[in-house]
């Protein structure tokens, strides 16, 4: 009993091992002033590249920033905007027609969505803008947000809407009292899901971005071909970091379905 | 007396909300497959010499075409395939150790993961220079890179595999223990035992069945993911063949125009598949609209 015990936790560790090593290798790759084959170790560490980025010019820090500012509006334009529709849809008598269509969009691949977008983007003057990436991933995000809320348009939900209207209660009063407190924990959940979906986008920003719009991911993805592998770590473990931050709070925040 | 007429909306609030649904979900994925429905038939576009067939004609015999469709099937069924196995087996088997401490937070760690790093990642231990090469090198195993295995860039996307399977099997672990809770299987496999079943018997009968029966939504759902996936087989993929995601944008990003049409065709042919999926899914009794159930 004792031994089987044991085992479990063995396998437990080699699994949490398995998990953990990629972020310990990013960070040290990071750090390494030279890692070369053959060595299993870098030889010499530096600081030069974390102290660097914080200082003025550094273009990292400025991607940083931008996909901070595209993931923050796309998680709340798409949280808000989702919030509402999906009232309508869910109680809308062709409901299940909208929750189909939703999902569309939501799981088709970002860059052939982008693909067959392009065009329309180039007409409104939307390639290689920021403002065309924020649309570009509201069209991802969004879908997700509506089918996320579909949950919360039940049966309780209306009669408590309902409840609230015989008591005098006007729509926006509805909103500010009883729907925003009541889905206060699903709101975050989809403000971070959303955000996150925006901050992992590489294939539709680079297609709508046309390369312009230079996001952590892209840098990522520009440090690789440079075949500069200590910044492609560096970069690597930026874009880690506010995910690993929001698993610290709350694990929820972090495993929602997003397929 | 006025008798209401049955409209669409009922609502100005109605009415916008739908209206921003279709303005966002519904007609920009109209209008994509429209332009490049028509760009394929060459009725529009820089190339454009009026209507024509034959750029299907053209796509439809290329072998890579083809090849490409096969190969988007071969990486997302088989990363299915080992990320079911392995994470039914660590729930099921390691349950337990994984719902604390540090090794129940680790579960989580690939998923504050993007595609991206883990193409990087891959990349950097799987390659003839990587850690893992290294780690050969040392204990004397291999003398040379050129030992090491092909694990990335390699014809049977072991890489493109490996990296999806570390994003989707600790997913699916802990996705299935979530299950395993939900529907009271410990119970169910209790009562089977008190009427005789081995603990074989259990899990093929009862425990694997229910989880999968589930799951199956969701495994679909991650399928369609994994097919449409593009960071990971970009980075670590060859040139022949190609995941569809990756072989649409080289065609579209050639110098040369005439292969325009045939990047949408592969794209209007890998819509076509996964509306077709998501229609049998959509059909299927497992099915719910809600994420949160």
């Amino acid at each position: 009993m004792t031994s089987t015990v044991n085992i479990k936790s063995f396998w437990a560790k080699v699994l949490a091992a398995t998990f953990i090593f990629p972020v310990a290798y990013l960070l040290v790759l990071s750090l390494a002033e030279s890692w070369l084959f053959p060595e299993l170790f870098p030889v010499s560490f530096t600081a030069e590249r974390w102290s660097t980025l914080f200082s003025t010019n550094s273009e990292l820090f400025n991607s940083l920033l931008l996909s901070l500012v595209v993931a923050v509006m796309v998680a709340f334009i798409s949280t808000l905007s989702g919030f509402y529709t999906s009232k309508q849809l869910a109680y809308h008598r062709k409901r299940k027609l909208w929750m189909r269509l939703s999902y569309f969009p939501f799981v088709l691949s970002p860059v052939i969505y982008a693909a067959v977008l392009y065009y329309y983007f180039i007409e409104l003057n939307l390639a290689g803008n920021i403002g065309g990436v924020i649309l570009g991933h509201i069209l991802i995000a969004y879908p997700y947000s509506v089918i996320l809320f579909s949950g919360f348009w039940g049966n309780r939900t209306q009669r408590i809407e309902q409840l609230v209207q015989t008591l005098g209660g006007n729509r926006w009063q509805t909103y500010k009292h009883v729907f925003l407190p009541l889905a206060q924990g699903l709101l975050l959940i989809c403000f971070f899901q959303t955000f996150l979906i925006s901050w992992f986008e590489y294939g539709l920003t680079t297609i709508i971005g046309v390369g312009k719009v230079q996001t952590l991911t892209l840098k990522v993805f520009q440090y690789i071909n440079e075949a500069n592998f200590y910044n492609a770590a560096l970069a690597s473990s930026l874009l880690i970091l506010p995910p690993i931050i929001l698993l610290y709070f709350n694990k929820k925040y972090l495993f929602q379905k997003r397929w | 007396m006025k008798i209401s007429e049955l409209t669409l909306f009922n609502n100005k609030a109605e009415t916008a909300g739908i209206g921003l649904f279709l303005l966002l979900a519904v007609l920009p994925l109209v209008l994509g497959v429209l332009y490049a429905l028509l760009y394929s038939l060459g009725l529009i576009g820089l190339i454009s010499d009026g209507f024509t067939f034959s750029h299907w004609q053209r796509a439809l015999s290329d072998q890579e075409f083809w090849l490409s469709i096969l190969y988007t099937f071969y990486i997302a069924l088989t990363t299915i395939a080992i990320s079911i196995t392995s994470a039914l087996a660590a729930s099921l088997y390691i349950n337990k150790p994984l719902q604390k401490g540090i090794a129940g937070f680790s579960a989580y760690i690939p998923l504050a993961f993007p595609a991206i790093v883990v193409a990087f990642l891959a990349f950097q231990l799987g390659s003839q220079s990587g850690f893992f090469a290294r780690l050969f090198f040392q204990f004397g195993i291999i003398t040379d890179t050129a030992a090491f295995p092909e694990m990335v860039n390699d014809p049977f996307g072991i890489g493109i595999i490996a990296a999806h399977t570390f994003m989707a099997m600790p997913f699916f672990t802990l996705y299935f223990m979530s299950l395993y809770d939900q529907e009271n299987i410990s119970e169910l496999s209790q009562v089977a035992q008190t009427l005789g079943a081995s603990r074989t018997a259990q899990l093929r009968r009862i425990i694997v069945p229910i989880i999968l029966k589930r799951a199956f939504p969701t495994l679909t759902l991650y399928t369609i993911f994994v097919m449409g996936s593009y960071e990971i087989p970009l980075i670590l993929g060859r040139q022949t063949p190609q995941m569809m995601s990756v072989l649409v944008i080289r065609k579209l990003r050639r110098f040369s125009l005439s292969t325009i049409p045939e990047a949408y065709i592969t794209a209007l042919v890998f819509i076509a598949i996964i509306l077709t999926i998501l229609y049998l899914l959509f059909k299927s009794r497992t099915f719910s609209y809600d994420l949160d159930r």
